[in-house]
């Protein structure tokens, strides 16, 4: 069958693999034959609230096959389908539902009541999957589902491949979080790419942990919808409840972020396990500490283990093939099937081996942008002079990652060619940070900043100016973030810095000598 | 101090998106995604903090962690050993 967009991934299973378990989520499955009728009804309830090809659904729900239904009668009909992460709080909410103009929000009782007083009068239509508000502008799931499915069937809107299917909201280099712009034929070139490098078959189970609102969460359900395999959704992150699901659930394939790995494999060593049905192993959201890269070999040696790069702009750049895990611990390797991987230096241009770089990546999962952000958009995803000769004045992505090539052209991540913090799979600015914070009256100026750590990969650091600021400050200031920030931007430190920062001889505040002063904590620390 | 349900829920509320009226001593924190796994290390280091005892990973499950009366529960029953 001829792939063109996203739905096409479940109608391919059909019929043969009709009663074929597509999604389990604890002790319920459903089949591909089940999903398919659900997003059917779904989308006919859609389109009897004249939701147009091309609007923005917003999904904000904790993981559940009614997520994946969402997603994929979006899809049906052409909308656009918005995953928030349900780790955003209510502000960030009301920001991506302004931003891309959503007026259909699916969500739950709890977090609707959480976000209703900001967000309440831009949405038309708030489909709850539990509980019931009684309020004329909300609707329950169940409603909806069995109204779309006594309403006359809509057929699959025919769409163009290079058009809109997602918008990921992540954070650029400053400001507020933005909203990547994934066409259909970005998620199912990256579906493909997946599958090959991982050899899925319609045999493979993967844990299905990581949101929807992450590349690597919605790649992990269209790749296995591609090979006809299964998702076991798991809403917990907890070490114990991950070996219950891959154990009672058959996984095949296991990918977690940093900090479930690293409470994984603590875990494990304290309570080894053979996991019989599982075949492969693998990273996303960061790299792995060295310790838990032992740990990964010592536990799952028998197992593949694939360590994996990339970036939502660009999905998936880089992997390293098992059999090179060993000699290339840590390594990000080479490029993934489909994917042309560049390392340019800015001065020098191209990067040979023993030399470092940006990484560029050309090809297929080359995003289309940052929505109505073309400002972004241009200063990331560009030609490059030094790639001129060789291709033109293609678009690549310009990831701002530095990286080195070893002397057999396998590539090693070195860090940033920004400020950007990575907490945990959630990247962010610092200048967001900093503009949240200086929201509070108190405070003046201030300085975030990232320091690695063990279990989140890096946390957010966070000193403050104000004339009138003083230690007795501190509790409140971190009363203020509590209230305005997402979990994962927290500062774990917090300091007060007397007097103005320093500045640089071009008039900017020097972070180094912050950061320098932070570190050997001679400051106030909350 | 010790772990109680009034001290338990005020670090909800004062820490988290969680309003009062929003859970009861039963309510599931995590399987229903009211915590995510910040809030685990969170919810965890408070305990730790609070009743004076150690969480060994292999505690990490949803049995001592997914209400406030499981909290509870597993609180008592390491601090009577």
């Amino acid at each position: 069958m001829y792939l063109q967009n996203l739905y096409d991934l479940v109608s391919k299973n059909l019929p043969e693999l009709k009663s074929t378990t597509a999604l389990t989520f604890g002790k319920t499955k459903i089949t591909y034959g089940e999903l398919d009728e659900s997003c059917r009804a779904l989308a006919a309830w859609l389109v009897s609230q004249d939701v147009q090809r091309g609007d923005r659904i917003g999904i904000y729900v904790s993981k559940s096959i009614e997520e994946v239904i969402v997603t994929f009668a979006c899809a049906y009909i052409g909308a656009v389908f918005v995953n928030i992460s349900s780790q955003r709080n209510a502000a960030q909410v009301a920001h991506v539902i302004e931003n891309c103009n959503i007026g259909i929000l699916v969500t739950d009782l709890r977090r609707w009541r959480h976000i209703s007083e900001a967000s309440g009068a831009q949405l038309k239509r708030v489909l709850l999957l539990r509980g019931e508000a009684g309020d004329p502008i909300t609707v329950s799931y169940d409603q909806a589902i069995a109204l779309g499915a006594n309403a006359s069937p809509v057929r699959p809107t025919a769409l163009v491949d290079t058009e809109l299917a997602a918008l990921l909201y992540t954070s650029g280099s400053t400001g507020l979080p933005k909203g990547v712009m994934l066409s259909h034929d970005n998620i199912l070139k990256s579906a493909i790419a997946s599958a090959r490098h991982l050899e899925n078959s319609a045999e493979d189970r993967v844990l299905g942990l990581s949101p929807l609102s992450f590349d690597f969460g919605l790649n992990q359900v269209t790749s296995m919808f591609l090979v006809g395999g299964s998702v076991a959704l798991q809403a917990v992150a907890m070490p114990a409840e991950i070996v219950n699901t891959v154990l009672e659930q058959g996984v095949t394939g296991l990918g977690l972020v940093p900090t479930s790995w690293v409470l994984l494999l603590r875990y494990l060593d304290e309570a080894p396990n053979q996991f019989p049905d599982l075949r492969y192993v693998t990273n996303t959201g960061g790299k792995l500490p060295p310790q838990a890269l032992d740990a990964l070999e010592r536990h799952f040696g028998e197992k593949k283990i694939f360590l994996m790069y990339g970036q939502t702009e660009a999905f998936r750049s880089t992997f390293l093939p098992p059999n090179l895990f060993a000699a290339k611990k840590g390594a990000i390797g080479y490029p993934l099937p489909n994917a042309e991987i560049f390392v340019v230096d800015p001065v020098n241009g191209l990067c040979g081996r023993g030399e470092s770089g940006e990484l560029i990546h050309r090809g297929s999962f080359v995003c289309m942008g940052y929505w109505k952000d073309p400002d972004a958009t241009a200063h990331k995803i560009k030609a490059n002079q030094h790639l001129v000769d060789l291709i033109g004045h293609e678009k690549v992505v310009h990831t701002g990652d530095i990286v080195s090539v070893d002397a057999d052209g396998c590539m090693w991540y070195v860090g940033r060619n920004d400020l950007m913090i990575k907490c945990s799979g959630f990247r962010m600015s610092p200048t967001e940070i900093e503009d949240i914070v200086c929201r509070e009256p108190l405070i003046e100026e201030a300085v975030a900043f990232g320091v690695d750590h063990e279990e989140f990969g890096q946390v957010v650091h966070l000193a403050v100016g104000g004339n009138q600021l003083t230690d007795d400050h501190l509790p409140d200031i971190m009363k203020f973030c509590r209230s305005e920030m997402p979990s994962y931007m927290m500062p774990h430190k917090l300091a007060i810095w007397n007097g103005p920062f320093p500045v640089t001889a071009h008039g900017k505040i020097d972070r180094p000598k912050v950061v320098n002063a932070l570190r050997e904590s001679q400051l106030t620390v909350a | 101090m010790t772990v109680d349900r009034s001290t338990l829920i005020s670090f909800l509320t004062n820490n988290f998106d969680v309003v009062k009226d929003d859970i009861n001593d039963d309510t599931p924190l995590f399987s229903t995604g009211v915590l995510d796994s910040f809030g685990m290390i969170e919810l965890v280091g408070f305990i730790e903090k609070t009743a004076g005892i150690k969480f060994g990973v292999l505690d990490l499950n949803l049995e001592n962690l997914d209400s406030i009366n499981r909290v509870i529960h597993y609180v008592d029953a390491k601090t009577a050993r």
